[in-house]
C-alpha cells in the first residue's frame, strides 16, 4: 500500500528520502516501546523527521526545465530517450581559485583552540575569519551577478533585444568560455 | 582542448598557490587523499611503537601513560583522520565525474571542509607537543574517564576541539555530496543508472548527516564539562555517563559503516570491470546498500550490552539482521565473477583479497553480536583482532583496490604492476600474521589497552609473531610509496580508459580537464562508457547501430551511433 502511494507520483529522489524518513520514524516508535529510553528515541525520531522533510521538499519541486539544444550535454539527452532526468541543473559555472575557505578554516580552528589555550587565540582567529568571510561573500555575490547577467541576455535575445556580454564574467567561467585563467 | 592544454601547461612545476586556493573537486579530492595518507603514516607509526612495546613482556619503550596516548591517537587518527577522510577523497574526486557534472554544488564549502579537516587533525596530533601529553581516553572517550577529574592532560581538550573541527568538516562534505548527487546528475542518469560507488556515497552521506551531529553534540557537552564546569556525564556530580555511551555509539557504529559502505561500492566497481561482466544484480546491490545503511542506525547499543542498561533482544536482533544485506552483496560480487573473463591486475587482487578477509571478519562480528560471547570477549584482544579484521580487511583492502584502480585516472599513469603486486602480497601476509594471533590471545584472556603482560602468561610467542606482522605491513606501505614515486616520474600516457571500464569518469581525460567533460556519451544504462565502446565497435564492424543490442532500448528512437568525436576514449582529441 505504502509502496503504491510512494510509487504513484513524484521523482525517485523524493520517494527515496520519504522512505528513509518513514524508516526512521517507525524505528523510533518501536525503539521507544521496547526501551522507554529517551536519547535514542529522540535521535531516531529526529532523523526520520529530517529525511521526511527533505523528501516532501523534493516532492514539491517543479519538474526540471528542458535542456537547451546548445547544451554541451545534448548527446546525453538524446540517448536517454526521455528517461527520468535529474533536478534542475545550472552547473557549468565554477568559482575561480580563492583563498577564502582556507582563511575561514584557519580562523575557526584558531578561535576554537582558544577554549584550550586562552582568549588570545580568539583574537588571532578573528582576522583570517573576517577576511575570509568577506572575500567569500563578495566572490559569491559577483558570481551570482554574472550568472544573472548571463541568463538575461539569452532570454532577452529571443525577444529581439541585444545581448551584452556580462560585465563580471571574468570571475567565473561557463561552458561556452574557456576556464578562468589560473592566477599565479 | 583548452582544459587539457591548460592542465599540460601546469604540469611542469608544482603549482602551490593553485593547490591551496583550489575549489576544483578533483584537486580537493587529491588533497584529501594525500593528507589522509599522511595521517595514516603517523597512526601507523604509533601502531609500530605499540607493537614493538608488546613484542616481549616488560616495559621497554613506553610506560602505561604514554601507551594510553598511543592507542588513543592511533585509534582516533585511523578512524577519523584517515579512513573517513579517505572516503571524502574518493567521493570528491569521483562523484562529480561519475554523475557527469562539472564540479560539486558548493565548491568553496568543499574547500572549507578540507581545511577544517586538516586543521582539526593537526590540533589532535598537537597533543604530543604539550607538556601533559596527548589524549589518553581511548578513541571512544568514555565518560567519566574523559571528564576532568580523571583525564587531566591538555591533549584531551585538544582531542575534543580537533574532533569538533573534523566532525563539522565531515558534515559539510556530506551536504555537498547529497546535493551534488540529487541535483547535478547528467540528463539520462536516473537514480537506478547511477554507478554503485556513487550510490554508496549517497547512503554514506545520509548516514553522516545522521551520525555526526550526535558526536558533535556529545563533544560540545564534554568540552563544556571540562572547561566550563557543566556536568553532563560525571555521576558524582549528578551526570549520566551512559548518555555519553549512547551518543558516542549512536555515531560510532554508523561510523564503522561510513568507512565500509563506500569501499563496498569500490568493490562493486572493480569486480565487474575485471570480470568483463555487468554487476550481477545491480538493483539488489543498491537495495542492500540502502538497507545496510538503515540497519546500521539501529544497532548502536550492541556496544553497550555489558552496561546492562540496554534492551538486549532489540539490539541483538537488529545486529544479526544486518548480516542479510551484507550477504546479498557477497552474492553480487561472487556471481559477477562466476563465468566472467577474469583478469588479476593489482586492483582485482585487492578486491578478491577483500572478499576473503571481510568474510572472515564478518563471521567473527556475528559472534560478537551475540550477547553471551560478547560478555566473555569484552575488552580482550579478541575485540582488537575483530575490529582490525573488519577495518583493515574490509575497508583498507578495498581502499587499496580503489587507489590502484583510479590511480591512472587521477595521475594519468598506471602503477608499476610488479611493485603493486608485491605490495599486495606483503600486505596480505602481514595482515594475517599481525591479526590472526590476536584472536588466540583474546581467547586466552589477554586484555586490551595495556602496555605490558606477565611473562608467565604464555602470550609471548604470539605477541612476537603479531609484531613481526606489523612490520611487514609497514614494508608493504613503503613499497606502495616507491611505486607512486616511480609512476610519477613517467609521462602521463595511460589514456582515458586504461581498464576498459564502465562508468562516466573513464570518459574524461586522465587526468580530467578543469571542466571534466567536453561532452558526454548517451546514458542508457549504468554502464554508459561500456555502451559507447560497444557502439563504436559495432559501427567500426559495419554492424547496424546497435543501441538495442547492447542496452535496453530507449523509449524513443534516439540517434545512436559512434560516440561523438573528441569524447571517445579510443580517440581522444
Ligand atoms: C595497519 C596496521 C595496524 C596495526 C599494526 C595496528 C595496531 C594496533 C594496536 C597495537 C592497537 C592497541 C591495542 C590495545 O592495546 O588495545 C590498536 C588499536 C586500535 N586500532 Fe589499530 N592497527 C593498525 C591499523 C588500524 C586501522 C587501519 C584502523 C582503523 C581504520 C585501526 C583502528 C584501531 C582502533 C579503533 C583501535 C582501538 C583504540 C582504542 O583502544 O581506543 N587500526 N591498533
Ligand atoms: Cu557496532
Amino acid at each position: 500500500m505504502i509502496r503504491r502511494v510512494l510509487d504513484a507520483t513524484g521523482p525517485a529522489e523524493a520517494r527515496f528520502f520519504l522512505f528513509v524518513g518513514a524508516f526512521g520514524l517507525v524505528l523510533g516508535a518501536i525503539y521507544w516501546f521496547v526501551s522507554y529510553e529517551l536519547a535514542g528515541t529522540v535521535l531516531l525520531g529526529g532523523f526520520g523527521v529530517g529525511a521526511g522533510v527533505l523528501g516532501l521538499r523534493l516532492r514539491l519541486e517543479r519538474p526540471p526545465a528542458p535542456v537547451k539544444s546548445d547544451d554541451r550535454r545534448v548527446h546525453a539527452v538524446e540517448g536517454a530517450g526521455g528517461a527520468e532526468t535529474p533536478f534542475r541543473d545550472d552547473s557549468g559555472r565554477l568559482p575561480g581559485e580563492t583563498l577564502a575557505p582556507l582563511a575561514v578554516g584557519l580562523g575557526v580552528a584558531l578561535g576554537l583552540t582558544a577554549v584550550v589555550f586562552g582568549p588570545w587565540l580568539l583574537v588571532a582567529g578573528v582576522v583570517p575569519l573576517a577576511w575570509g568571510a568577506w572575500t567569500w561573500l563578495t566572490g559569491a555575490r559577483d558570481e551570482l551577478a554574472a550568472t544573472v547577467a548571463d541568463d538575461v541576455p539569452s532570454r532577452a535575445g529571443r525577444r529581439g533585444r541585444g545581448a551584452e556580454p556580462p560585465a563580471t564574467a571574468s570571475t567565473v567561467s561557463g561552458p561556452g568560455r574557456p576556464p578562468a585563467a589560473p592566477r599565479r | 582542448m583548452t582544459a587539457a592544454t591548460l592542465e599540460a601547461g601546469r604540469q611542469g612545476h608544482l603549482d602551490l598557490l593553485g593547490w591551496i586556493a583550489t575549489t576544483d573537486h578533483k584537486r580537493i579530492g587529491v588533497l584529501y587523499g594525500v593528507t589522509a595518507l599522511g595521517f595514516f603514516l603517523v597512526a601507523g607509526l604509533l601502531a609500530l611503537v605499540m607493537r614493538a612495546e608488546l613484542a616481549v613482556p616488560g616495559l621497554q619503550l613506553v610506560g602505561e601513560q604514554t601507551y594510553s596516548g598511543l592507542f588513543t591517537i592511533h585509534g582516533t587518527a585511523m578512524m577519523l583522520l584517515f579512513a573517513t577522510p579517505m572516503v571524502s577523497a574518493f567521493a570528491n574526486f569521483l562523484v562529480p565525474l561519475q554523475v557527469g557534472a562539472a564540479d560539486m554544488v558548493f565548491p568553496r564549502l568543499n574547500a572549507l571542509s578540507y581545511w577544517l579537516f586538516l586543521f582539526g587533525g593537526l590540533v589532535i596530533l598537537s597533543g604530543f607537543l604539550v607538556a601533559s601529553g596527548p589524549a589518553d581516553i581511548g578513541w571512544t572517550g568514555y565518560a567519566p574517564n574523559s571528564t576532568l577529574p580523571y583525564s587531566t592532560t591538555t591533549g584531551t581538550d585538544l582531542w575534543v576541539v580537533g574532533l569538533l573541527l573534523t566532525g563539522v568538516a565531515t558534515i559539510f562534505g556530506a551536504v555537498n555530496f547529497v546535493t551534488t548527487i540529487v541535483t547535478r546528475r547528467a540528463p539520462g542518469m536516473g537514480l537506478l543508472r547511477m554507478p554503485v560507488f556513487t550510490w554508496s556515497i549517497l547512503v554514506t552521506s545520509i548516514l553522516i548527516l545522521y551520525a555526526f551531529p550526535a558526536i558533535t553534540a556529545a563533544l560540545i557537552m564534554l568540552l563544556l564539562e571540562r572547561r566550563f564546569g557543566a556536568t553532563f556525564f560525571d555521576p558524582t556530580a549528578g551526570g549520566d555517563p551512559i548518555l555519553w555511551q549512547h551518543l558516542f555509539w549512536f555515531f560510532g557504529h554508523p561510523e564503522v559503516y561510513i568507512i565500509a559502505i563506500p569501499f563496498f561500492g569500490v568493490i562493486g566497481e572493480t569486480i565487474p570491470v575485471f570480470s568483463r561482466k555487468p554487476l550481477f544484480g545491480y538493483k539488489a546491490f543498491v537495495l542492500a546498500t540502502i538497507f545496510i545503511g538503515a540497519y546500521s542506525m539501529t544497532v548502536w547499543a550492541h556496544h553497550m550490552f555489558t552496561t546492562g542498561a540496554v534492551n538486549l533482544p532489540f539490539f541483538a536482533a537488529t545486529s544479526f539482521l544486518i548480516a542479510v544485506p551484507t550477504g546479498v552483496k557477497f552474492f553480487n560480487w561472487t556471481f559477477t565473477m562466476i563465468g566472467g573473463r577474469l583478469t588479476f591486475p593489482a586492483p582485482m587482487l585487492w578486491s578478491v583479497g577483500f572478499l576473503f578477509t571481510f568474510l572472515f571478519g564478518g563471521i567473527t562480528g556475528v559472534m560478537l553480536a551475540s550477547p553471551p560471547l560478547d560478555f566473555q570477549f569484552q575488552d580482550t584482544y579478541f575485540v582488537v583482532a575483530h575490529l582490525h579484521n573488519v577495518l583493515v580487511g574490509g575497508s583498507i583492502f578495498s581502499m587499496w583496490a580503489g587507489i590502484t584502480f583510479w590511480f591512472p585516472k587521477v595521475t594519468g599513469r598506471r602503477l608499476n604492476e610488479p611493485l603493486a603486486k608485491a605490495q599486495f602480497w606483503l600486505w596480505t601476509i602481514g595482515f594475517v600474521v599481525t591479526f590472526l594471533p590476536q584472536y588466540q590471545l583474546g581467547a586466552d584472556g589477554m586484555p586490551r589497552r595495556y602496555a605490558d603482560y606477565p611473562a608467565d602468561a604464555g602470550w609471548t610467542t604470539l605477541n612476537m609473531i603479531s609484531t613481526v606482522g606489523a612490520f611487514l605491513l609497514a614494508l608493504s606501505v613503503l613499497v606502495f610509496l616507491i611505486a607512486v614515486v616511480e609512476a610519477l616520474r613517467r609521462p602521463a600516457d595511460a589514456g582515458p580508459d586504461p581498464w576498459q571500464a564502465n562508468s562516466l569518469e573513464w570518459w574524461a581525460d586522465s587526468p580530467p580537464g578543469h571542466h571534466n567533460f567536453p561532452n558526454l556519451p548517451p546514458i542508457r544504462s549504468e554502464r554508459p562508457v561500456f555502451d559507447a565502446r560497444e557502439a563504436a565497435r559495432a559501427a567500426a564492424n559495419g554492424e547496424p547501430p546497435a543501441g538495442s543490442a547492447v542496452a535496453p532500448a530507449p523509449a524513443g528512437p534516439g540517434p545512436v551511433g559512434p560516440a561523438p568525436a573528441g569524447g571517445s576514449p579510443e580517440a581522444p582529441a
